[in-house]
């Protein structure tokens, strides 16, 4: 069999158990791909891990946290021995040996607007886990016309949306009610809902680079995991939630 | 009134999306409020018999 333009032998054994699905061309889409991952935590680590897996060519990742103890219980990108590392680091040291052909850029800062608009991408994906560094990344997608899978966990739930300039209106319009910042708790979420929501997040990605199937635009996919349940709520966009955007 | 994930019910004399919030005790909470599809504001007006449908958003990551 010829070796394809683009492909190396090494990729079409790796990538041997999709080609039939996405075909040479999608294999090329995702590998021209770029991603940004705000957030690496369990989202972000699940999110991450599978873009790498499938190929996706150019991932930046950005956290501004080192790894803790209580992340290893969701947060699968770690390990003990990366304990007080910046996650990033830790993140591009393992998403490279999972797949070398992934151009890993780690982004171990706040998130800002003025960093965010440095970095030119295909997609953004929220694994965020608050919402003033959503909002900020939605403005720059928004700004940028390109994007955005936003996910969101906690305890045994989860939903995943897509913001798509153009056809959906801006995170901030979708939930504009967000209540008041306030000190809680730490974050009660049983590891399995960041995985199965970031995996959702991850193949969102993967539909919008390939232009394959239908995507969660105009609808948020909630997920509720002790009943189990994934239900999917479809909302019409009304012109006055886009002046939110602006 | 359907809370997503918790059944539904009936409430009556409110007025607005943020009395709703303040009856069913989601004051403070991230929320989505739908009523025939459409996403509402705290400030959007409410009237009887209209449906509403309201999920708690997850804000974790």
């Amino acid at each position: 069999m010829a070796e394809s333009a683009g492909l190396s032998e090494f990729e079409r054994e790796l990538y041997s158990r999709q080609l039939k699905l996405i075909g040479e061309e999608g294999q090329l889409k995702l590998k021209k791909a770029r991603v940004l991952v705000a957030g690496l935590g369990g989202l972000g680590s699940a999110v991450s891990i599978y873009l790498a897996a499938m190929g996706v060519g150019n991932l930046y990742i950005l956290d501004r946290e080192v790894v803790e103890v209580s992340n290893l219980q969701r947060q699968v990108l770690y390990s003990i021995d990366d304990l007080g590392k910046p996650k990033p680091l830790a993140a591009a040291e393992k998403l490279k040996k999972l797949n070398p052909n992934t151009n890993v850029q780690p982004i171990y800062a706040e998130v800002s607007e003025s960093l965010l608009s440095s970095i030119d991408v295909d997609v953004y994906v929220d694994a965020f886990d608050n919402w003033p560094a959503r909002f900020v990344l939605d403005k720059v997608a928004w700004s940028k016309r390109k994007p955005l899978v936003h996910g969101g966990v906690r305890g045994f739930y989860g939903q995943v949306t897509v913001v798509l300039p153009g056809v959906t209106p801006c995170l901030r319009a979708l939930f504009p009610i967000t209540g008041e910042t306030r000190e809680e708790s730490p974050l009660q979420v049983f590891p399995t809902t960041p995985g199965i929501i970031g995996l959702i997040e991850a193949l969102e990605t993967a539909k919008i680079i390939l232009g394959m199937g239908n995507l969660l635009v105009n609808k948020l996919l909630v997920y509720n995991g002790l009943q189990p349940s994934f239900e999917v709520i479809e909302f019409k966009p009304d012109p006055k939630m886009f002046e939110r955007c602006q | 009134m359907r809370i997503t994930g918790e059944g539904e019910r009936v409430v009556e004399n409110v007025s607005s999306v943020r009395e709703l919030l303040a009856r069913v005790g989601l004051v403070g909470e991230e929320v989505v409020v739908l009523r025939n599809g459409v996403i509402l504001t705290e400030d959007d007006e409410l009237s009887d018999g209209d449906e509403v449908l309201v999920y708690v958003v997850k804000s974790g990551g």
